[in-house]
């Protein structure tokens, strides 16, 4: 498609739309992205009022920042090789800069008839359940783990993402880190192939239209963020993820809660890899809870050559580091994230200079 | 005699004026009005087929890939496999579309045409008005909102019922469970009930213009009520009420975010009526933003199944209304009109009433007992119809009244939304958002649109054979773009004109809907300007009037409030739209009033209060929301039949 045309007819377009509004701008910067962190970015744009963002799931995030249409996009997931070629293609050779924000934890809420407690679940079984291989609450090894509940005998509905997303890639990395079939079959991936046979598969928009899943369907178990999965009233609902730890010298399997607190447990690292794309998933750290995940926001690394104004690049700037002040870190904690490590805080604020 | 050089053909009824000697400047205005409509019409359809041919050039991967034929028939949707090589199919989802309206329309059509009946016929006469008033409410509804109640009310209410149907199912697997929250009953009934208003209310207008004497006819041979009614109404109407239908199937077809909220977005076939589906356009809504490459190519491939799909369905219910007994005017002036989901410029003058029943004179022979007995269970399903169809449209209007109204508050109108949803906070960036857009969108669509509906139905029809032809085929693409799906309008203006500017903005959103507007403000002009009668523009060519001055002075002022109605219906329909505003306007946390920068409107944020998050503060956002929303619709469409009901062009039919 000539590019040179579109942008005539665009700028044609703009030309006749003369009759424009008096403008009321606040020197903005536009993000989109990954919902997963979404109540803390939009938190931080409305308390600094330098960004708006606009939750749409990591994969669209990253394809507004392929497609040049926002000033900086939101993933949980580094950009895959296809993904990273698409952006130096079309943006001007621009490679991501990533820049973690904060720490999570995926957390695994059920809603099984006669069940009023989150069970105890093992990695490798979530894994067979999330790959169609166990579909029926009343399996053996759901039970094993969990002495004392009685499963009603009926089908596992799983809720996962209708939309690419960066927890989809967070939760499926860790069960194929601890299921060789899961990964052979469902994948590591923003959109995973989950099964087409054996349990019934429902998909919701976004992580709180997947709250809402595991909340509208009985007998369902799902993958969501802390605070999407207590604005749908889960919290007592979620899992404990075993893991093996040793305990006073024997492998022993302990059962970890999702929260705040044990995902940043994850986080407790004092090197980091040098583009800070740093994976936290069956962290052997104790009492770290398994499925602790970063996120970022990405940044182009040379603006202008993306085709971005600098205008845009310091908007950017600005919100970059607002993310890493005491203020946006302090907030984290109402919202059931966990702030960054300071050693990592110092290494990503360095990082922002290298935008162009 | 000698002809006109000037090529401007003059009107046949008035040879005289060939003999006075016309002012230079009124040929060279003539001219100039010519070509001026002319390029209106070039430049509308210049821009939406840039835009179109842009959307579909796209498609090109996707067709050497796996073939028409392998696409259509394809039933594996798999855009990320593990082994890297994707394949895309397209039949589950034209199977979920075409199983949802299925179900929507067995349900909807039925009962549609028991409301049409009660409300012309059956009802007693002071009871008419006000039900059919309620319909036409219901009518204007935008989709988000029926999505919203559906979510909320619907789904946790079936689910015991539909719970029931797959225990006792005996292993059928259509009504096998287990029943999941999204699916194709849950989103068919949804649908059912969006496009029983619009059918019903078209329906309606349909039976209005069954002639009196046809009905005293029937009476007089004696016929009962219901005779009358399955005599002289239902055949008379008959291909009208199928057009009509069709109108409501196109509606359902090319529903977006009710089905994206209720239909759970597995790509199957052949599966559990209770279980999860996909159709068209739900997943084009939800992979769209986030596709590239050959998905890209796949999904926009979808849309152009979904674009022909919903021309074809237009294009039979256009043809099947040309056929109605009753001859296309009145009719296709009801189905033009309700294309914009509102009322009609009831372009008429008012509907005749219809003659009740007389009371039967001694001596004529009595009416057998089969007979009556026949026609009181007909009229008591007619009843029963007309209870069922108003039990949920009953239920959705006091939703929206209870919750909403509750939320109402001055601050509501001036707070922005609450960064968390465990806030108190207010819609004025939607608001205003939702207003800034539907000027856009009206900038965009009315002076363009009113300009090329002149030339179809006056610059061209009075022109030379060429020009005849380019006013008919100009009329075609009108058609065309009327069958457009609005998901189709969003996904066209982000890959022409979002990416081109390189920013999600208000104009965007603007372009979108206007694009939406278009062809419903041409068509109800084109409907209006038909009915200035044509010894009034005589009178002033007659008079020595250049043709650019008859139109100016005599034809607008005339259709001018007809025209203002069009406008405000097609404005009222394009305001409630929510998938559009997806991928154009964005959203945006701010109040802003920057065309150039993401806005927020009043559906979008229905929406993402609604499915995102359901915190008590949230929803009492949404619902209030909604509130308001209903209330700017419904204020456009009451304006709007003000305006027409005021001022009408005089009758001249």
């Amino acid at each position: 498609m000539n590019r040179t045309l579109r942008n005539s007819l665009a700028t044609a377009v703009i030309g006749g739309a003369t009759l424009a509004l008096p403008a009321l701008a606040l020197g903005t910067a536009t993000g989109s992205g990954a919902s997963f962190p979404a109540t803390a970015y939009t938190k931080w744009c409305q308390d600094s009022g330098l960004c708006s963002y606009t939750s749409k799931g990591s994969t669209g995030g990253i394809n507004d920042l392929i497609n040049g249409v926002v000033d900086f996009a939101a993933t949980d997931a580094p950009l895959t090789s296809t993904q990273l070629s698409d952006l130096a293609s079309k943006r001007g050779g621009a490679t991501p800069l990533y820049f973690p924000t904060l720490i999570g934890a995926v957390t695994v809420p059920t809603n099984i008839d006669g069940v009023s407690k989150g069970i105890n679940i093992k990695g490798p079984v979530l894994a067979d359940i999330f790959r169609g291989a166990i579909t029926s609450w009343n399996d053996a090894k759901i039970r094993a783990s969990n002495p004392g509940v009685r499963f009603p005998s009926a089908p596992i509905t799983i809720c996962v993402r209708s939309d690419g997303s960066g927890t989809s890639f967070g939760f499926t990395s860790y069960l194929s880190k601890v299921n060789t079939a899961f990964r052979n079959s469902v994948t590591a991936s923003q959109t995973p192939n989950w099964p087409t046979s054996g349990v019934t598969v429902v998909k919701g928009p976004r992580n709180p239209g997947v709250a809402s899943c595991i909340k509208a369907n009985k007998n369902s178990i799902g993958y969501v963020d802390i605070s999407d999965a207590r604005d749908a009233g889960l919290t007592k609902f979620f899992a404990k993820i075993g893991k093996t730890e040793v305990v006073k010298g024997k492998r022993t399997t302990v059962y970890v809660l999702p929260s705040a607190g044990s995902a940043l447990k994850a986080a407790n690292l004092t090197k980091f890899k040098s583009d800070l794309t740093l994976s936290l998933t069956a962290s052997p750290a104790k009492g770290a809870y398994p499925i602790a995940i970063t996120t970022w926001l990405v940044a182009y690394s040379n603006y202008g050559a993306a085709g971005k104004s600098a205008t845009a690049r310091d908007d950017v700037k600005k919100v970059l580091n607002y993310a890493y002040s005491s203020a946006a870190q302090g907030a984290l904690k109402d919202l059931r994230f966990a702030p960054l490590p300071a050693g990592l805080i110092t290494v990503a604020k360095a990082q922002i200079s290298k935008i162009k | 005699m000698t002809t006109s050089s000037a090529g401007v053909e003059p009107l046949g009824s008035a040879p005289a004026r060939r003999s006075l000697r016309r002012p230079l400047a009124g040929l060279v205005a003539d001219r100039a009005y010519l070509i001026v409509t002319a390029l209106a019409a070039a430049a509308a359809l210049t821009g939406i087929g840039y835009l179109i041919w842009t959307t579909v050039s796209e498609t090109g991967d996707i067709w050497s890939t796996f073939g028409v034929w392998g696409f259509l028939t394809g039933t594996e949707w798999v855009p990320t496999p593990a082994d890297g090589v994707p394949v895309f199919g397209a039949a589950p989802f034209i199977y979920g579309t075409l199983v949802t309206s299925a179900i929507a329309m067995a349900l909807a059509v039925p009962l549609a045409i028991g409301v049409a009946l009660a409300t012309t016929v059956i009802l007693p006469a002071r009871l008419r008005a006000p039900v059919s008033a309620v319909v036409d409410l219901l009518a204007a509804v935008p989709s988000v909102v029926y999505g919203l109640w559906g979510i909320l009310v619907l789904v946790p209410a079936a689910r015991p019922v539909l719970e029931w149907i797959a225990e006792n199912s005996g292993g059928i697997g259509a009504f096998a469970g287990p029943v999941t929250s999204g699916s194709f009953v849950l989103a068919g009934l949804v649908l059912a009930v969006m496009v029983l208003p619009i059918i019903a209310a078209i329906s309606r207008e349909v039976l209005e213009t069954v002639p009196r004497e046809q009905q005293e006819a029937a009476y007089a041979l004696g016929a009962t009520r219901w005779e009358m009614v399955r005599s002289a109404m239902l055949p008379w109407s008959r291909s009208g009420i199928v057009g009509a239908s069709a109108l409501g199937l196109g509606r359902a077809v090319g529903e977006t975010i009710a089905i994206a909220l209720l239909l759970g977005n597995s790509p199957v076939i052949w599966e559990s009526l209770l279980g999860p589906g996909a159709t068209l356009s739900s997943v084009i809504a939800l992979e769209f933003g986030e596709a590239s490459n050959l998905q890209l190519s796949a999904l926009i491939a979808l849309s152009v199944i979904l674009f022909a799909l919903s021309f074809a369905i237009n294009a039979l219910a256009r043809l099947l209304v040309g056929r109605t007994a009753a001859g296309p005017g009145p009719v296709r002036r009801a189905l033009a009109g309700r294309r914009s989901g509102g009322l009609v410029p009831a372009g008429g003058g008012p509907a005749q009433p219809v003659p009740e029943p007389p009371v039967r004179a001694a001596g004529l022979p009595s009416v057998s007992r089969g007979r009556r007995v026949r026609s009181g269970i007909a009229e008591g399903g007619i009843y029963a119809a007309l209870v069922i169809s108003l039990i949920p449209l009953g239920l959705i209007l006091g939703k929206i009244l209870v919750e909403g109204l509750p939320a109402i508050s001055w601050s509501f109108f001036t707070e922005l939304p609450p960064a968390d949803p465990y806030s108190e906070g207010g819609i004025s960036s939607a608001l205003v958002g939702t207003l800034i857009l539907m000027g856009l969108a009206t900038l965009f669509s009315a002076p363009l649109g009113i300009l090329v509906a002149l030339f179809i139905n006056d610059a061209a029809a009075n022109g030379g054979p060429r020009m005849r032809r380019l006013g008919a085929g100009v009329g075609f693409v009108i058609d065309v773009l009327l069958g457009m799906p609005s998901i189709v309008a969003g996904l066209i203006v982000y890959l022409g004109v979002v990416i081109a500017m390189g920013h999600f903005s208000a104009l965007a959103g603007g372009i979108a809907l206007g694009i939406i507007m278009f062809p419903i403000v041409v068509r109800s002009a084109d409907e209006i300007l038909r009915l200035v009668p044509t010894a009034q523009k005589e009178a002033a060519l007659a008079l020595g009037a250049p043709r650019w001055r008859t139109i100016w002075s005599v034809v607008l002022p005339a259709a001018a409030p007809g025209i203002l109605t069009g406008v405000m219906l097609a404005l009222a329909r394009a305001s409630g739209e929510t998938a559009p505003l997806l991928f154009t306007s964005l959203s945006n946390q701010f109040f802003s009033t920057d065309v150039l920068e993401p806005i927020a409107a009043l559906p979008q944020l229905i929406f993402s209060n609604s499915v995102n998050v359901q915190t008590p503060q949230s929803l009492e956002l949404a619902w209030g929301a909604a509130l308001v929303l209903v209330a700017v619709i419904l204020l456009l469409n009451i304006v709007a039949r003000l305006v027409a009901a005021r001022a009408r062009p005089s009758e001249g039919r």
